[in-house]
């Protein structure tokens, strides 16, 4: 529709080829959302159907959610990003306020207070507090001169960043604080800050870092990581899931076992199996080629981001999509190496593939700004935008 | 808007992340597969094995000589229980069974992770009831109900029976990796002979289960199939009055001055199809000892008694003139005469004294027969009056008739069983000797320092045909042979199993009597022997330990009394073969006394004890065979 409208204007229809939707972009997103109903099935139905539940539950609520997330892609694409831009000093309160809430109200799962409980719908606020920091760090950077940020915006920056970064500790969430942390640099990083200033805060990260770890203030990290380095002598205690995930993994093989056939996601010798885990089904079952598909996939989304951050009309617009891309890079990377066991086991979703509602909306819609971000584009292409 | 260096460092970056998550995945679903495969199939699949009962071993009346009985057992399921409470298990159990704690950790230590371990065998009721009532103390303990072996008549016939123990080297070698731990195997006897068929096929409950243990799936069941019970020759009665004779023997030869070692063999065949009856052998065992743990004390006092060692089949002996019969067959069949004599009926005085030029080098030897004054001599007299002279002379014409094969003595001995294992089923069987040139070549050139001479002599053929010298038999090959020259000819192989039943009491599979070979004998050569050997019970070698007998004339049997070593003054080792009823033979019983005395006074009389027992039908049916079916159950 749209290009027929841009076309009813008596625009040539190669000026305005990069303005219609990002089919790659939306398509990967489609692609993603019908898999994860797929590979949650596959990985909840066979037990519980033993355990003489409807074998179907999990998938028809990851398909319900699905849908909403697409419905929210699609509202986050339609959104014009420079409302947002106004909108973000209230998105970014909203998000604090939910986090220090949760803390008071919040149900505690997995020894993590991070959940709300509204009349048995669940909410996460750290989920949606990233998109809310990206906009918000956007936002505050946008202004800035390119290539160059004052020492002040670098400051207030490392503050904005701190607020939700201290509430998420206290949850403690050490995978979305990370997840926050990284994309703040991300997004410093492309907004021009000079290489000094980058690494200061990556010395006084470090540094911080270290206290914490130390301090004992990281509680679960400790053994999580001794159990990284050395799983066999972990094997059935904290290295159990990584462990007995690349078993998973390494069994299906080059071609896989065959969607419904993974042994070891379905006899729940991978716990977290549709959350945290979900990679696990893909691996066992689909093996390599039904893998590497998917990882290409993420790659692919995270091209389609960058090209919009090159092609985007406004500093905003681009530093939202270098904040989304960093994010969405930073939870594959973590959550696909733990299942592989190349990165410590962090409790941090799949997106778009672990069940889970607050994730994949969140994600959808971070997906979908950027969306917009592409949609409103400078009518001549950046030279970069070929990149990647 | 974007510094394009900053956007292409991010772009890098994040495809060089991508990047590693696909090469991380190649490895481990592609180099590293069948190692994943492996793990993830042993991680899911758990196999509970189920032991076969194991079969029972009966005597011919049905008499229960190995079964099993029930025993309540503890047994740790590993897999339920981490390390640190493993040990705190140990302790704990340790006060319940009041044992020493190293007791309970040993088995456990020495057991694979995962695995389900005995820890105590026949616990109280008191101690299953608190295990079980306090499953919550005892995690991973069960109780369990476990086949344990028992041997009612402990050891009696226990050399036949044999004994079972836990698997050794061997078995595992021959068993691979199929063995679990408290398998047990048959060890000797029969226990081992037919292990195979008593172990029965093992069970197994294969599941498939999740990673908390439990039960996802039921893959595959094999359910275990009892072993076949064994059904024996032996007749438990005969056995337990061989047994009581052959004690007593020993105690009779130590009575007359005699030092005998305490071993001793003797056994009951049956003449007409290679049966054993019974067969005892002493220094003995109770084979419930294996049963459990046997210390190693225990175990060192029953190897130095070489108590495991069934004689019958096993020791090997000089059979002294026992043997005599075999060169007394030969002589009519290959009609072989001393000097100056033409047949079995044709005599002579015969001297103490047997003088005769050296076969090697240096002056003429002389031998001398055990008995000063044999006087007028035929072939019936020799064997009824054992006289060495007579055989020597035998020997000589071998030697000396060139027409004759050297070994023509040796070779007929051959054929009736000696010099090789009989073939009986059971385990270790020793062959003896039965030496000839060719044997004393061979020991000489295997191994010129410990057989410096390699010459084979006159002498040495006479040594033989008295059962001296270097020949060697065991009891069995003896009871064989003289089976063999009093049925017409038959050598048997000797059996200890008739046949084996299944659980309902179905005959499945019989032992039939099988003739190793037929010895072509003139029947006027057996009925001739056999006359003579009941000679010698009447008026002969035997005579004064049979006189009182009210079976006298129905028992034939000879003598021997074989000397021991270079000095053959003061040690013999005293034997006797008995056959009766004589005119018709149904039993031959072998005694063998080693360092005994004198067979006509330790052996005989032991024979005689035995026979009329098997003999009288008021102790014991002259056919030891009931309805075995019937009886078994």
């Amino acid at each position: 529709m749209t290009s027929a409208v841009i076309r009813g204007r008596g625009l040539t229809a190669s000026a305005y080829e990069g303005r219609r939707p990002d089919l790659l972009l939306t398509g990967a997103l489609l692609l993603l959302g019908v898999l994860s109903v797929l590979m949650i099935y596959s990985a909840s139905a066979p037990r519980a159907e033993v355990l003489g539940a409807d074998p179907a539950a999990e998938a028809q609520k990851q398909a319900v959610i699905v849908f909403v997330g697409l419905v929210v892609y699609g509202v986050g694409s339609v959104i014009d990003h420079r409302s947002l831009h106004t909108a973000a000093p209230v998105l970014y309160a909203s998000a604090v306020t939910a986090l220090g809430i949760v803390l008071f109200w919040g149900r505690e799962v997995n020894s993590a207070v991070s959940w709300f409980e509204i009349k048995g719908f669940q909410f996460q606020p750290s989920e949606w507090s990233k998109p809310a920091i990206i906009v918000m760090l956007a936002a505050l950077l946008a202004p800035a001169i390119e290539n160059k940020i004052g020492w002040r915006r670098v400051f207030i920056a490392l503050g904005l960043m701190g607020i939700p970064v201290a509430l998420i500790a206290l949850q403690p969430d050490l995978g979305t604080l990370l997840a926050v942390v990284v994309l703040s640099f991300v997004m410093l990083f492309a907004a021009g800050a000079s290489m000094r200033q980058l690494g200061l805060l990556t010395g006084s990260g470090g540094i911080l870092a270290w206290w914490a770890y130390n301090a004992g203030w990281l509680g679960l990290v400790d053994e999580r990581i001794d159990a990284w380095l050395n799983p066999e002598q972990n094997a059935l205690a904290v290295a159990f899931q990584p462990l007995q995930s690349q078993i998973a993994i390494g069994s299906g093989g080059f071609s896989g076992r065959g969607l419904f056939e993974g042994s070891q996601t379905n006899l729940a010798f991978i716990p977290e199996q549709t959350t945290d885990f979900i990679f696990t089904a893909v691996g066992e079952q689909l093996g390599f080629i039904g893998g590497a598909l998917l990882i290409a996939t993420y790659l692919m989304i995270v091209w389609r981001l960058l090209r919009t951050a090159a092609a985007a009309e406004d500093r905003f617009g681009m530093l939202v999509a270098v904040g989304v891309a960093g994010m969405l890079t930073f939870h594959v990377f973590i959550n696909v190496g733990m299942t592989l066991g190349i990165m410590p086991v962090t409790g941090i979703p799949l997106p778009f593939m672990s069940a889970g509602g607050s994730s994949f909306t969140a994600m959808a819609f971070a997906l979908g700004i950027t969306h917009s971000v592409w949609l409103k584009r400078s009518r001549v292409p950046a030279r970069l935008s070929t990149l990647g | 808007m974007i510094n394009p260096w900053r956007l292409a460092t991010l772009g890098f970056t994040f495809l060089g992340l991508f990047v590693v998550l696909a090469v991380r995945l190649w490895f481990l679903q592609v180099a590293a597969v069948e190692e994943n495969t492996a793990k993830a199939s042993s991680n899911q699949i758990q196999v509970i094995y189920q032991q076969p009962t194991r079969g029972e071993i009966l005597d011919a009346n049905g008499n229960l000589l190995a079964g099993s009985r029930p025993s309540q057992t503890l047994q740790l399921d590993r897999g339920e229980v981490t390390t640190d409470e493993e040990e705190e298990l140990v302790q704990r159990l340790a006060v319940l069974l009041g044992v020493e704690q190293s007791e309970i950790r040993n088995p456990i230590s020495s057991s694979q992770p995962g695995t389900i371990v005995t820890i105590a065998r026949d616990v109280s009721d008191a101690v299953a009831f608190e295990v079980q009532e306090y499953q919550d103390d005892y995690p991973g303990v069960e109780v369990a109900l476990t086949p344990v072996r028992i041997y009612p008549y402990e050891n009696l016939a226990a050399h036949i029976i044999g004994y079972t123990g836990k698997a050794t080297a061997a078995d595992l070698e021959r068993y691979g990796d199929r063995v679990r731990t408290d398998e047990v195997f048959g060890r000797a006897g029969v226990e081992r002979q037919y292990d195979n068929v008593l172990r029965g096929t093992e069970g197994a409950e294969v599941f498939t289960v999740s990673a908390d243990r439990s039960v996802w799936q039921f893959s595959e069941e094999v359910t275990a199939e009892p072993g076949w019970s064994v059904v024996l020759t032996v007749d438990l009665d005969v056995s337990r009055q061989l047994k009581e004779t052959l004690i007593a023997a020993v105690e009779n030869s130590r009575s007359q001055g005699e030092e005998p070692t305490g071993k001793a063999a003797a056994l009951v065949l049956d003449a007409t199809d290679g049966s054993i009856v019974a067969m005892e052998s002493i220094p003995d065992y109770d084979p419930n000892l294996f049963v459990g743990s046997l210390s190693a004390e225990e175990f060192e006092v029953i190897q130095e008694n070489n108590a495991l060692l069934n004689l019958n089949v096993r020791g090997t002996f000089a059979p002294g003139s026992t043997f005599k019969a075999v060169p007394y067959v030969v002589a009519v069949e290959e009609d072989i005469w001393p000097e100056g004599l033409n047949g079995p009926n044709d005599g002579k005085v015969l001297e103490p004294k047997l003088e005769f030029p050296s076969f090697g080098e240096g002056s003429p030897q002389v031998f001398t027969d055990w008995s000063p004054d044999h006087g007028y001599t035929d072939l019936h007299g020799a064997l009824v009056k054992s006289a060495d002279v007579y055989f020597w002379e035998v020997a000589l014409g071998v030697w000396e008739d060139n027409s004759k094969d050297e070994s023509i003595i040796q070779d007929w001995a051959r054929d009736l069983g000696y010099g090789a294992p009989t073939g009986i089923d059971l385990p270790g069987e020793a062959a003896g000797i039965m030496p000839d040139r060719e044997w004393r070549e061979r020991l000489h050139t295997q191994n010129p320092v410990a057989f410096p001479n390699g010459e084979w002599y006159g002498g040495d053929l006479m040594n033989t045909v008295i059962g001296q010298g270097d020949l060697a038999a065991t009891p069995l090959q003896m009871a064989v042979s003289y089976a063999a020259l009093v049925n017409g000819g038959t050598v048997w192989r000797p059996r200890v199993v008739d046949h084996f039943v299944d659980t309902t009491g179905a005959v499945v599979d019989r032992r039939e009597p099988a003739a190793v070979r037929t010895v072509d004998l003139d029947p006027r050569t057996t009925a001739m022997l056999k006359a003579d050997l009941a000679g010698v019970v009447r008026e002969g070698t035997a005579a004064a330990a049979f006189a009182s007998s009210p079976y006298r004339d129905i028992i034939g049997g000879k003598t021997g009394t074989a000397q021991i070593g270079a000095f053959a003054d003061d040690i013999d080792t005293a034997w006797f073969v008995g056959v009766a009823p004589i005119a018709d033979p149904k039993y031959v019983v072998v005694i063998v006394v080693e360092e005994g005395g004198g067979g006509s006074a330790v052996a005989a009389p032991a024979v005689r004890e035995v026979l009329e027992y098997l003999l009288n039908p008021a102790t014991a049916p002259l056919r030891p065979q009931g309805d075995v079916e019937a009886a078994s159950r």
